[in-house]
């Protein structure tokens, strides 16, 4: 990890500009006195724009790479401002906003029906059922206590963290990551199994995939999300006639 | 309690069959029901501007002034309509009768009649005692300014020429003839119709059941109290 | 000419088109109100109220925009737009004509080849809900974020029973590209129709597609009678018809899908076969596909008319029990004869049983419910019915 730090200082410095850039932009505890937005979009700007130049560069055809800028800097500008919005409306907007940004890099990567399921469980119901539930519970503005962010510092660290984690791993996999379709991917990644009639972005591919080689990790998840709802429904309160 | 029990009535859930349940034989039937309409073309619809409406014969529109045989103004300035106006849309100036009509003490000078304001309830023809301010059945009353609506009493016997011939705008009442309250010798006692309490506001002002809305005793009393 | 020339006619015909054609189906759909209510229906502008649509269009486009001071402006004026843009992306995937035998100046689809066509539909078409939430929100009134709210939860619930229903049919064919779901029923003649396999799943597929849309008899969202106008109760001019506007492309997509997904497309035997091959072929198949459309959108009229509105719990209850147990039968029905080779006649009995079974259930359901109250002693003094009644009758005899 020191070896990585020590390679790339360029990457190391971004990420800290960038966490003290949110940090500054960050809706704090002082609802009354915001500070200028100017200084934090600036520091953001510079240590997103590092970061990138340290971790690689985009496809060299250039519609791919207007895409890649727009729908990357799109989710990473939209996730800033999920995060410091005072509004919680318009924070689930900006998550909305971001998925779909996200879901354009899944096209771009060839991975279509990724980006279909990611838009209808996370933009279309997750983010539905938000706003409903912010809806209901802010009918007259918003309160003190959804302006401000709490405990900003460790979430900061803990998610910086992990991005430069991310990072790292990216980087260890070569310079340039390879496009997923492709078969001649190194071994040892997952999505070697993947053969050139069908890659892994396809529906066939993915299909094979998740209930072929992953069958077991799948009916896991399946399992917990049932126990998950059972437990919601036991949990929910109950009357004598009906729930609710 | 128990006399209102009588008169519920009790209404049994019809049982739920299979068929119910599905929902299918409702939805068929409903989609009989409307497809039965879509293809019938009967209407009900009355092609308007072309197609006159077929009035009830109580129907209220605008207001005429009625004359009496010799064509003058049947009214008396008696300010009954003014006062059982529920809108006030009715101003009356009274003047001395002239001296060749011996029936009457007074007429009125000005009869202005606010169309916009009227509610068209009807309580003027009611409350009439020489039966001079009568409802017709012309309803597309309509105007480019307020002035237009605010009819005058020339206007108001303008409408009653036009619309005397009509066979559906009789002069319904007396026929041109004044009204009993215009043979009264002496005038009856004055005071008000029913026992009112002398805490009543009613009871102190002038004129009983008069209230003259803005002035006098009812608007400062509410100020001072 | 180019593929670039082509793919940019196509688009501009679909979307020219769909004002159009809207604006018209508005006109056809007051037309029907009025004849089942027999009444004439707009008759006033032009022949037979024919141009009744430009006139509205008109006056739409001429009046005030009013935007209230009290409303959150960005989002006000970005939630129409969304509505619109969302439900005419979702055209993109939908084959609306022949598209193997297209003239070569035209492509019958926006984006041809799509692998995941249904999915992508459905991804679009749960981000349409975002107009309605948003305006709804935004416009800062109690009636608009009830409708809206309405909203969330009816589309949220209703997406589960819309995808499961064409799970059997991306299993059955293999594809969830609707040129090749298409192309398999019209190679196999009108038996190879889907709804003969899946008749539970088009019943299922149509009911959730019409709460999707937020048509009658589920528009909960806009109810006038307890929401004023639900979420376009602040709207006004523009803003408001671009709102219906994306309602009634939902409305045309639905019945594209319908008649594409379970009734064979352009494909009717004898007319519109698969190696038709005399002049402008491409021209009957493009009109026996729009005729199946306009008979699916007649439907939905008709239906506006017939069925009376849900009750919100009503809504959920028939999404939650109803549907999505119906669904996963169904799923699960074409599994069993997927993985056993059964023959497809099974499917038919299959779906015809569960149906059954459903109302055998609910009937039984319901009597138990019943009769329940029945038996329970006149403790709820509140309540209607039996209880209360044999009370009265304690009271009314001593």
């Amino acid at each position: 990890m020191m070896e990585w730090i020590q390679n790339h200082p360029l990457a190391l410095g971004g990420l800290v500009v960038w966490a003290a850039g949110l940090l500054w932009l960050m809706p704090g505890s002082h609802v009354k006195v915001s500070r200028p937005v100017v200084p934090g979009l600036i520091l953001s700007a510079v240590g997103i724009v590092l970061l990138c130049l340290s971790v690689g560069k985009p496809q060299p055809e250039f519609a791919d790479e207007v895409l890649f800028w727009l729908f990357g800097g799109g989710s990473l500008i939209c996730g800033v401002l999920m995060i410091t919005s005072r509004n919680p409306a318009y924070g689930a907007l900006w998550f909305a906003l971001a998925t779909l940004c996200t879901c354009g890099l899944f096209l771009l990567r060839s991975a279509p029906f990724l980006a279909a399921a990611t838009v209808i469980v996370y933009a279309g119901a997750v983010i539905v059922t938000f706003l409903f539930v912010i809806m209901l519970a802010q009918q007259s503005g918003a309160v003190a206590y959804d302006q401000k962010s709490s405990h900003s510092v460790i979430a900061i660290l803990a998610s910086f963290v992990l991005l430069g984690g991310i990072a790292m791993a990216i980087q260890s996999q070569g310079e340039q990551p390879e496009p997923i379709s492709a078969d001649q991917a190194p071994a040892g990644n997952p999505l070697s199994i993947a053969t050139a009639e069908q890659p892994v972005g396809q529906l066939k591919g993915l299909g094979k995939s998740l209930f072929g080689d992953y069958l077991f990790a799948v009916e896991l998840a399946g399992t917990l999300l049932l126990i998950a709802s059972v437990g919601a429904i036991a949990i929910a309160p109950r009357r004598e006639q009906g729930t609710l | 309690m128990a006399k209102r029990e009588k008169s519920v009535m009790y209404v049994e859930e019809p049982e739920i069959g299979f068929w119910e349940a599905t929902f299918v034989p409702a939805i068929v039937e409903g989609l009989r029901t409307t497809m039965k309409h879509l293809v019938s073309r009967e209407t009900v619809t009355e092609q308007y501007p072309e197609q006159k409406p077929d009035l009830p014969l109580h129907y209220r529109g605008v207001h005429r002034l009625n004359r009496d045989e010799k064509d003058r103004v049947k009214c008396v300035a008696c300010m009954l309509c003014a006062t059982a106006c529920p809108a006030h849309c009715i101003t009356i100036e009274a003047a001395p009768a002239p001296k060749d009509w011996p029936d009457r003490d007074k007429f009125p000078q000005t009869f202005e009649l606010d169309e916009l304001r009227c509610i068209y309830c009807g309580m003027c023809e009611e409350a009439c005692p020489v039966d001079a301010i009568e409802l017709t059945h012309i309803y597309d009353l309509t105007g480019q300014t307020r002035d237009e609506l605010l009819y005058t009493k020339d206007k108001l016997l303008n409408v009653f020429d036009k619309t005397r011939d009509n066979p559906r705008d009789p002069v319904r009442t007396g026929r041109g003839v004044l009204g009993p309250a215009s043979e009264f010798q002496a005038l009856p006692t004055l005071g008000p119709a029913t026992q009112v309490a002398t805490s009543d506001r009613s009871a102190k002002i002038g004129t009983a059941g008069v209230i003259e809305s803005g002035t006098g005793n009812v608007t400062d009393g509410g100020a001072r109290s | 000419m180019s593929e670039l020339l082509i793919t940019l006619l196509t688009i501009g015909l679909v979307v020219a088109a769909i004002p159009g054609v809207c604006n018209y189906l508005i006109l056809l759909e007051r037309k029907m109100a009025a004849w089942m209510q027999d009444r004439v229906g707009p008759n006033r502008v032009g022949p037979y109220g024919l141009f009744q649509p430009l006139a509205d269009g008109l006056k739409l486009l001429l009046k005030e925009e009013v935007i209230p001071k009290h409303v959150d402006r960005t989002l006000f004026v970005l939630a129409p737009m969304i509505s619109v843009f969302t439900t005419i992306l979702a055209l993109a995937v939908v084959p609306f004509g022949p598209v193997e035998d297209a003239p070569s100046w035209l492509r019958f689809i926006i984006a041809p080849g799509i692998d995941i066509g249904l999915v992508f539909i459905f991804a679009i078409t749960s981000l349409a809900v975002y107009g309605i939430i948003l305006g709804g929100w935004s416009s800062n009134n109690k009636y608009s974020a009830l409708g809206s709210m309405r909203a969330s939860a009816q589309v949220v619930s209703y997406e589960i029973p819309l995808g499961m229903s064409v799970v059997g049919i991306a299993l059955l064919s293999g594809t969830l590209n609707l040129e090749n779901i298409l192309t398999q029923q019209a190679q196999g003649g009108i038996l190879a129709w889907n709804i003969w396999v899946q008749p539970l799943a088009c019943l299922l597929f149509f009911t959730s597609s019409l709460a999707e849309a937020n048509r009658l008899p589920f528009d909960l969202a806009e109810c006038e009678q307890e929401l004023v106008g639900g979420w376009h109760t602040e709207y006004s001019a523009l803003k408001w018809a671009l709102f219906f506007l994306g309602e009634y492309t939902h409305v045309i997509t639905i019945s594209f899908l319908t008649s594409i997904v379970f009734f064979g497309g352009w494909h009717f035997p004898g007319i519109a076969e698969p190696d038709s091959a005399y002049m402008f072929a491409w021209l009957v198949k493009l009109l026996v596909l729009l005729t199946k459309v306009f008979i699916c959108i007649l439907l939905i009229m008709m239906l506006r008319w017939t069925i009376p509105r849900f009750r919100f719990d009503q809504l959920m209850e028939l999404a939650w029990k109803v549907m999505i147990p119906l669904g996963l039968v169904n799923v699960v029905m074409v599994m069993f004869v997927q993985q056993f080779q059964l023959s497809r006649l099974w499917l038919v009995a299959g779906s015809v049983s569960i149906f059954a079974a459903w109302g055998f259930l609910s009937a039984t359901a319901k009597r138990a419910h019943l009769s329940g109250g029945k038996k329970r002693p006149a403790t709820h003094t509140t309540g209607h019915g039996h209880g209360a009644h044999a009370a009265g009758h304690g009271a009314g005899g001593h």
